[in-house]
Order: structure tokens, then sequence, then C-alpha cells
């Protein structure tokens, strides 16, 4: 059987942009094969956040807080995503609020990175004030 | 009425689920993730006598097997990704094929959204298995989720339940397993067991039952792919005594699901010769002497009084979607049972209060289900409404202006993708009611100036 007879979701080449930032999104995707990153540009200067991989899922911040999205999110090689739409999603949550735990498990997950970042970003800027006391 | 409100599983809890089914996986999945995230040990057997990984019947839990894309997704978000070769084929198109012609409904997710998979190894296989696709059971599956998980399988056959003080007690051919502090009813209705549950004395009843008949015919992979591709046929042809028939592509065979009274061999027989039918298959094919064929009870009603202190019943044991997403009400009552005997108890208060609701939701829901599946078999043996509702849907799929309103009713009753009861609502809509009357009358006029003529 070829691959794609039996693959579910929506394919995307290597390099397309599923979603870009501060685009209006109604989705979230799960990735069924393959990888993206998700990154945020600025200046001209493109700084990847994350690297998706098989299983993880991204694009529900949205779905939630209906803002635009936060970041944008390129295929790495050509990938398979599971689309499900903000009003599907809600609908399943309401019938049942338990399928939201695994969400919130990754999205605390994600959370206690962040935290990690901006901990460890502030250190290097308080080692650097310290350092370069002399020109301030 | 018993009251023992105090059964709650403590570490290292004993729970011994009969049946390696999905019902049987997804509890056991979704207890011990539960278990690991509120720190609590539970000790989790999971007693299976079948070996999915083999071809056939006997290995196999008998279904269409189409997993719904509202299943697909709810499983996907709980980490559960179904690939080939457990998807046999991914679909986004369902044939509503009359005798009167035929229309495509594509799905409204734009995604191939629905799996087909074996729940077995695969059919028995008549031909040369070197050119056979892979293949990989989705049952199989799910019981490696389950072990992932932590759960044990042991692959013994559960003969007898008896209840000692208040506990149950199983037993095997070789005699007693070990205790346990909750029996997982996940046995289906197919298997033995259910009617020593029944014996019990516990007031559970077993639901009603109808039989389908479900037949895997091999056209080889290539033929599939031209001549069925991504999309399941469902046929209106007024068959007699036949309710609903599908034909569903996997791999290189297709499924054939027969749904009615006193269904027999020559009813498929039959149905393949059909004309509407014998059109979708190679021109130089020939219905085979033999093939790989089962008959399983499938659920058309609730059980009764699913559960007691320590012992409770889930999926097509207890409450499952008329006709359709049987897997997926496998899903909600494991679910529900296991978040119950996690986090509040295994008493037969907890299951009452915890459980039983999503079990009567399907229910209720059912009763809908029962109205729409009525509409369709009014529909399926009146020409003219047949052909009214096939040009009405067909008109909305040349005009998407109009919305999509009867194509996503039918969509979402053939595919089990959405609640009855939401369909059942959106059918009473006067826009849509109001067209379908005008190509009644259509249909009328033409017929009246035919015989005019």
């Amino acid at each position: 059987m070829k691959d794609e007879d039996g693959s579910l979701g929506k394919d995307y080449k290597d390099g397309d942009n599923i979603f870009e930032e501060n685009s209006i999104g109604r989705e979230m995707y799960i990735i069924l094969t393959g990888k993206v990153k998700v990154i945020k540009e600025r200046d001209g200067v493109e700084t990847t956040l994350a690297t998706l991989e098989e299983g993880e899922f991204f694009g529900e911040m949205s779905l939630f807080d209906n803002n635009p999205r936060s970041a944008t999110v390129k295929a790495l090689g050509n990938i398979k995503l599971l689309e499900i739409n903000q009003k599907n999603f809600l609908k399943k949550i309401s019938r049942d609020p338990s399928l939201a735990f695994r969400m919130l498990e990754k999205m605390s997950q994600r959370i206690r990175k962040t935290d990690d970042k901006i901990l460890s970003c502030t250190v290097e800027i308080k080692d650097f004030i310290e350092d370069h006391q002399e020109f301030i | 009425m018993k009251e023992n409100a105090n059964l709650e599983l403590d570490d290292g809890a004993k729970i011994a689920v009969l049946g390696g089914g999905p019902a049987g996986s997804f509890f056991s999945i979704f207890a011990l993730k539960l278990a690991k995230q509120i720190g609590k040990d539970i000790d989790l057997t999971i007693y299976e006598s079948k070996d999915f990984s083999h071809d056939g019947p006997s290995s196999c839990n008998m279904c269409a097997g189409v997993i719904s894309e509202s299943l697909v997704q709810m499983l996907a978000i709980e980490g559960i990704c179904l690939k080939p070769p457990i998807v046999q084929r991914a679909i986004d198109t369902y044939c509503f094929q009359t005798t009167g012609g035929d229309v495509f409904l594509n799905s409204p997710s734009k995604q191939k959204g629905i799996a087909t998979v074996y729940r077995g190894g695969g059919p028995v296989n008549q031909t040369d298995k070197e050119h056979e696709t892979e293949r990989k059971s989705f049952d199989d599956f799910l019981l490696d989720c389950a072990e992932k998980e932590g759960a044990k399988v042991e692959n013994v056959r559960v003969e007898d339940i008896k209840l000692n003080n208040g506990r149950p007690i199983i037993f095997s051919k070789k005699g007693q397993l070990p205790d346990a502090d909750l029996v997982v009813g996940a046995c289906g209705i197919n298997a033995k067991i259910i009617k020593t549950f029944e014996e019990l004395g516990t007031g559970y009843s077993p639901p009603s039952t109808i039989k389908a008949y479900q037949s895997e015919i091999h056209i080889g992979e290539q033929h599939v792919s031209d001549l069925f591709g991504n999309a399941v046929y469902v046929f209106l042809i007024n068959q007699p005594g036949v309710k609903f028939a599908a034909i569903t592509p996997k791999g290189s065979y297709v499924t054939v699901s027969i749904l009615g009274k006193d269904i027999t061999r020559q009813t498929v027989i039959d149905f393949l010769n059909h004309p509407e039918v014998k059109s979708k298959f190679p021109d130089s094919w020939n219905i085979p002497d033999a093939f790989c064929r089962c008959v399983p009870k499938i659920n058309v009603g609730a059980a009764r009084h699913p559960f007691t202190d320590r012992i409770v019943m889930i999926g097509d044991a207890s409450s499952a979607r008329l006709y359709k997403d049987g897997i997926g009400s496998a899903y909600l009552t494991a679910k529900a049972a296991a978040n119950t005997a996690i986090l509040y108890g295994v008493s037969e208060t907890d299951f009452r209060k915890y459980y039983y609701p999503s079990c009567r939701k399907i229910d209720r829901d059912n009763l809908f289900g029962k109205i729409m599946f009525s509409f369709t078999d009014i529909i399926n043996q009146t020409p003219i409404l047949r052909e009214a509702l096939l040009n009405t849907t067909r008109h909305e799929q040349i005009h998407p202006e109009t919305g999509y309103k009867c194509s996503t009713i039918l969509w979402d009753t053939f595919t089990g993708n959405e609640q009855y009861t939401d369909i059942f609502l959106r059918a009473f809509n006067h826009k849509l009611l109001l067209r379908i009357l005008i190509n009644i009358f259509n249909a009328i006029f033409i017929r009246f100036k035919k015989i005019w003529r």
C-alpha cells in the first residue's frame, strides 16, 4: 500500500508555513509524522523557539484565547498534520473535560521550560551587568 | 439498594480487566495514566485469550473497523496517533449509492480524518502473502499502548466469576486467578463470560443485540486504490431484509458490512451481484468461492445496571452508539469508568454517580439515532424521497454557497462523527426541509410528466 493511502491528516512540504505569526487561526494541529519548528522573527532575525516532533501539538493557544498566532510554525521536511478546528475541539472538551488533561500537562511542561529559559537569560544578563559594571 | 460509598482503590490495589479489545485497553491506559498522575500505584492485569496478530475471525474482535474522525482526533489529543500499517486506508469521502444514482460527499474538515483498520491480524488469507499489504491490528496496537503504561497482559480466558462477601473472584479453566479489588467487564457481547456476569445476581443484564454480517473480499491493492480510493460506499438500494450496507476499503481487501434481519451468505452474494454494487468491482472480477466472514452480534440497546460494588461493565457490554462508532463508545465508557475508579472509588454509589451518566448520555442519544435510522429506512424504501434527498445533496455540492446542511447531516449520520441528538436537531431546519420538499414535488412532477407522455 502506498503510504499516502493509509496516512491520515493533511500533507505539508519542507519549508511550508503551517501558519504565520499574528495571523488569525481557528485550528490546532497534531503532528502525525515529521517535525515542525516554531519561530519568531524580529528585525529580520529568525529565532527558533522550539522544535516539535511526532505526537506533539501546536496552535492550541489561539483556540483558548482567540488572539492572533503568537509565532510562525514551519514544516521541517515533508510532514503530516491532523487539524482540529476550534468548534469541534471545544465541543469535545465540553463533553469530556478530562480530554484536556494531557494538553494541560504539555502546556505546563512548556511553561516550566519557558520559566527555565527566562531564569537562565536573567542570570546571564545579571552576570553580564556585574562583569561590565565599570561601563554602566 | 446497597450503599457502600467507601470502596477506594488504595496504593497497590489490583484491577482485573476482562477483555483486551479497545474498551479494555482504553480503560487500562487511562486508569494507569491517571493513577500515575496522582501518585497511586495500581496493579492492572488484562485477561485476553485472543492473539490479535493472527489472521481470521477467531483472532479478531469482528467489526467493520472504521474509526470516526472525532475519535481519531480525540485519540491524537490523548497522544495515541494512528498511522500505517494500523491504518489500512485513510478516508476523506463517503459515496451514497442509490438505484437512482450516487453522490460523493467530501469530509467537511477537508482532510483524511477517518481511519479503516483491522481489528485482528487481518482476513484469513487465501492469496499469496508476499503481495499482501503490511498490516497491524488496531486492537493489538492499543494493547501495546496499555502495556507501555504498565498493564500486564495475560493470555488467559476468564471462564467464571463469583462473588464472595461482595468481592469478585475470577476463574480460568485452570483455577482461581489472583484477587482483584475491581473487575472490569470489557468482554463485549460476543463472549460467553457475559452470561456469567448476568448470573451474578447484581441486576446486570446485557444490552439487546442484532447480528451484523462482515465479509472481507480480496480484490488486490491496485483495484482497491483505483475503484474505491479513499471513499467508503454506503448503499441505499432497498435490498430486501437489508437495513444498511457499506463497502469499506482496506489495503488489498474491501470489507462488506451488512445489517439486517436473517442475513446469510446468500444475502451477501445477492448484494455483491446487485448491478449498483457489481459496477464498483473490476469487470473481470467474480465473487470468490470462499472469503473471510463473521456474524458478530452488535449492541442496539442499553445494558441494565452495568455496575455494582467492585464490578463495572464497559464498552459494548454496557452502552454503545447505535450502529456506528462502537469504538468511540468504548473510549467514552472506558474513560468514564477509569476516572471514577481512580479518582472516586469502586463502589456501586461511585459508579452510579460518576460513571453511569456517560452511559445514559449514549442511551439517550440512541433514541434520536433510532429516529434518524427510521427516516433512512423510509427514504431507502421510497424512490421519490430517495431521489429528492439525492438531488438536495447534489445541489449543495454544486452550489456550496447554499450551505452543506443536507450533506453534513448525511456525513455525520453515516460516519458516526456527531451525536445523533445534534444531527436530529440540525435536520429540523426550515430552509433544508423546504429544499427537500421542492425536490419531492420535482420528483413527483417528473413522474407525472412521464405518465402523460
